[in-house]
């Protein structure tokens, strides 16, 4: 049904690369999420899914048809723009009327399938409004609407929320989320917000420089970055070099030369595996350092430690015992266990 | 599997060809012969037009006064129109949308109507000029409406909206928070006026001087009718017409096409040394409101009497189309009045006619603009093609020639058979009148299109097929919703400024296609003032309701065309 799949996926913009050779499976009824930053080609492969543009090589199927070829139009894909491309001079009711206008409905099949989908977004009582009218949060629940009325195979959504202000998203997130499992429509979601990506998928698909790095669930690809890349574009890290100039220039990489065959790797400690505190402990590694900074951000609190000349960050619940006493100038040790390390490729 | 996309190629370079060769035919190539003929005597290549030229004091005269007249008009009109944007738009004002509609009359109505206006108030035997004489117990007039001051009144009536929309437009779209954070750092107003006020309004300052000063030195209506004395060039390129010296003619558009030109470079040059780019939303205009209650009552009244003093001229037409010509042989005020204007014109085939004469051809050129400036905008705002530069060129060379040049030059390209004329000549067929009036209104309608052009996104199309629309379901449904306001108003505009047009109808018209301007003329010279001012009226109320409409439809529009309506 809603299965895409995207076969050796190529698009060139002139003598630009947007997409080098995408292989991707989308499985029906998954959330799946493209993540990467600006210029990443994310946006290009989900115009390439809606027919908006084609590719200059490859197929791309949903469920058994090919439909590399096809115009947007024949389908049945959804599309959520980024600025939702609500048409101005239509009311909200007629922008979730569009879809279903086109599919020939009889009109009360048209009015009853309309107010069912405007009621899912729970904008009852606001049929008639002008979009302009609307505030951005409901004027997104229109585009979702708009979208979801014509029942599409495949959902897309661009950035839906980058719009929004935090709190809205935070709220809009659980929302979308609530939507896509009830109706159980495969979608794919498009943002360069980890924390969105992290929340909502059932799958990740990292990009970079027209390249797709690395898939997989949110666990996987947060526990498991491929390579440095996804472990720093993915949640916070220690990101620490590893060659024979810096075992040169640091003891803790000297030891981690040895220890690991991490040659010419990077190595990453996420920030809430390192420990803080007043007096050395037994961990595996184990550090002297001076806290730069502190700050708190109420469930948690971060410090920056120099040690070893490398500037460690730390992320600690707030109500760990040692987090409230330790200042900035203070002498602490910072630790951290050999299975807290992760040695990436470059 | 490799994909090649289908080559939609030879339509879009066809179409691309097709507009190009209108565009060179019809606007290029016309300026092109004229400067030709400027550069040719005895069947070869001289320059002795412009020697002749330039050895006579009484050939360079006109020039100077041309030049003067662009300059002067720039600053009366600048002093109008920027003083009445700032009353009406950067303080509070009451009823402030009436009076700005109100201020914008001028815009729309023919030059050569207001000229008229201005004679029957204020020319020697005008009601105005009469009443003070009679009030004053004076012997003679006090004041005659005629040579450079006289043109210079009716140019800051009837130029003064080129500053007074651009910077009306520029006030509301300053950023607040600029202002008020210059206060804030302890500037005093003078100095926030000056570091920060002006800066935000000086690209529309100069762009409307520019408008300004075109117009002006290549106004032709009030020097040709209240002039007198004072010679310009756009009269005497008439002169030269009239007594066949085509050679002098097209010397004389020459420099004023170059002097026009180079006005509108330099201001250009200025302009974009000028202009800035917010980086950051800015915090919306709200206007400031006059503590002191005595300034502003005086201000308020101030504007109001100036508003009054538009509708005036207005009002004096519709008035005068009721009074019987023969009534102003033996009185300076109107005795009785009379709808036999009216009905003499509405009875005789042979009144009517100029009036159904304008219509068509002002019809014409409207459906023809259309057909030429909406490929342009669609190719100026939605390709990337390489000629795109030169459509742009092209269609707004126009606003840099003044009226009296584009017919010259249009005679002197159809003079003889042209590829362009589809190797017939044109001149004395009725075809030349219409298209003077397109290629004059063009530049204003593509840049209303432009606007249209620019508010279809491209994700309303994306978003329509995506969700099953067809090509043509999307077209009818969505790109011509979006675009209809601007065709239509694009439609009017030409209409309006055609119907009514003086300056492009004295060259190009001829016996069988004589227009309304040229009838309303006739009428005042053989003293049939009440049916003229029938013609004005019928006009008037024509414009007026066609604009209405006109604003109607661009209201409907997301953004703002009435910076592209100069």
């Amino acid at each position: 049904m809603g299965t895409v799949v995207l076969e050796n996926i190529e698009k060139w913009y002139g003598r630009t690369q947007a997409c080098a050779d995408i292989n991707l499976c989308i499985e029906n009824g998954h959330f799946f999420t493209f993540l990467g930053p600006s210029g990443c080609g994310k946006t290009t492969i989900l115009r390439l899914i809606a027919g908006f543009i084609h590719p200059d090589r490859g197929s791309i199927l949903l469920g058994d048809e090919d439909i590399t070829s096809l115009a947007p139009e024949q389908r049945n894909v959804g599309m959520v723009f980024q600025n939702y491309a609500l048409f101005p001079f239509m009311s909200v009711i007629e922008n979730i009327e569009y879809g279903l206008k086109v599919q020939k409905r009889s009109k009360a099949s048209i009015k009853q399938k309309a107010e069912r989908y405007l009621a899912m977004v729970g904008l009852e009582g606001l049929e008639g409004r002008a979009v302009s009218d609307l505030s951005g949060g409901e004027q997104q629940r229109v585009a979702f609407a708009r979208s979801l009325a014509i029942e599409p195979k495949v959902l897309l959504l661009d950035e839906p929320l980058s719009n929004l202000d935090a709190r809205l998203r935070d709220n809009m997130r659980a929302e979308l989320k609530r939507l896509q499992t009830q109706l159980g429509i495969t979608t794919i979601f498009v943002t360069h917000d980890q924390t969105e990506a992290l929340t909502m998928s059932d799958q990740i698909a990292v990009f970079d420089k027209g390249a797709c790095i690395q898939t997989g669930s949110p666990e996987e690809v947060y526990q498991n970055p491929k390579n440095s890349f996804v472990a720093q574009f993915i949640g916070e890290t220690n990101l620490l070099s590893v060659n024979s100039e810096s075992a040169q220039q640091s003891t803790l990489a000297k030891k981690l030369l040895t220890a690991t065959d991490s040659d010419g790797m990077h190595i990453s400690i996420r920030p809430q595996t390192i420990r803080v505190s007043v007096e050395p402990n037994e961990e595996d590694y184990c550090l002297e350092g001076l806290v730069e900074d502190k700050s708190y951000n109420g469930l948690t609190t971060e410090l920056s430690v120099r040690a070893d000349d490398i500037l460690f960050r730390s992320i600690q619940l707030s109500s760990t015992p040692s987090q409230e006493t330790i200042l900035v100038g203070q002498k602490v040790f910072i630790s951290f266990s050999k299975s807290d390390l992760h040695i990436l490729e470059r | 599997m490799v994909h090649r996309r289908h080559p939609d190629s030879i339509v879009k370079y066809s179409g691309l060809f097709l507009l190009l060769f209108f565009l060179i035919g019809y606007i290029l190539f016309p300026a092109m012969k004229t400067v030709e003929t400027s550069l040719t005597a005895n069947g070869g290549f001289s320059l002795v037009h412009y020697q002749d030229f330039f050895s006579s004091e009484t050939a360079r005269l006109p020039l100077v006064n041309s030049i003067l007249l662009g300059l002067l008009s720039v600053f009366v009109c600048g002093g109008v129109g920027i003083s009445l944007a700032f009353a009406i738009h950067f303080y509070e004002f009451p009823l402030r949308s009436i009076a700005d509609k109100l201020l914008l009359l001028p815009l729309v109505m023919p030059g050569i109507i207001i000229v008229f206006a201005f004679v029957q108030l204020y020319g020697e035997s005008g009601m105005v000029t009469k009443a003070l004489q009679l009030l004053l117990k004076l012997e003679s007039s006090p004041f005659a409406l005629s040579g450079l001051p006289g043109i210079l009144i009716i140019h800051a009536y009837t130029q003064y909206v080129y500053f007074y929309i651009t910077v009306s437009i520029a006030i509301k779209q300053m950023d607040y928070s600029a202002i008020e954070s210059a206060s804030n750092l302890g500037a005093s107003r003078r100095r926030v006026f000056c570091s920060i006020i002006l800066p935000f309004l000086k690209p529309a300052i100069i762009a409307a001087a520019a408008m300004t000063f075109i117009s002006g030195a290549g106004s032709f209506t009030a020097p040709s009718i209240i002039g007198g004395d004072f010679k310009v060039l756009t009269t005497q390129i008439l002169l030269s017409k009239a007594n066949n010296y085509m050679e002098i003619a097209a010397t004389q558009v020459s420099l004023l096409t170059i002097i026009s030109l180079l006005f509108f470079i330099i201001f250009r040059i200025y302009e974009a040394k000028s202009q800035f780019i917010s980086s950051v939303k800015g915090v919306s205009f709200k206007p400031v409101i006059i503590v002191n209650p005595f300034t502003r009552i005086i201000t308020h009244t101030i504007v109001w009497l100036v508003i009054g003093s538009i509708l005036l001229p207005l009002a004096t037409i519709i008035l005068v189309s009721f009074v019987p010509s023969s009534s102003w042989m033996v009185n300076y005020f109107p005795q009785e009045f009379t709808i036999e204007n009216y009905t003499e014109t509405f009875s005789s085939s042979r009144k009517l006619q100029p009036f159904f004469n304008s219509t068509v051809m002002a019809l014409l050129a409207a459906w023809v603009g259309l057909l030429v400036a909406i490929p342009s905008s669609f190719v100026i705002v939605k390709t990337k093609l390489k000629a795109k530069w030169l459509v742009e060129l092209l269609t707004m060379l126009p606003w840099a020639i003044p009226a009296s040049a584009i017919a010259i030059n249009i005679i002197n390209a159809f003079n003889k058979p042209s590829i362009f004329s589809l190797n017939e000549v044109l001149v004395g067929t009725s075809i030349l009148l219409p298209l003077g009036y397109l290629v004059r209104t063009l530049p204003v309608v593509v840049k209303t299109l432009n606007v249209s052009f620019q508010n279809l996104n491209e994700n309303y199309i994306e978003a329509s097929k995506s969700l099953g629309g067809s090509s043509f379901y999307t077209f009818r449904k969505i790109t011509i919703p979006i675009l209809y306001p601007g065709i239509i108003a694009g439609f009017l505009l030409i209409f309006i400024r055609s119907i009514g047009e003086y300056t492009v109808s004295v060259f190009l018209y001829n016996a069988s296609n004589k227009p309304l301007s040229i009838a309303m003329v006739n009428g005042i010279f053989e003293y049939n003032i009440g049916l003229a001012m029938a013609y004005g009226t019928m006009l008037i109320f024509l414009t007026f309701f066609l604009s209405s409409i006109m604003n109607m439809l661009l209201k409907r529009s997301p953004r703002k065309h009435a910076e592209s309506q100069l």
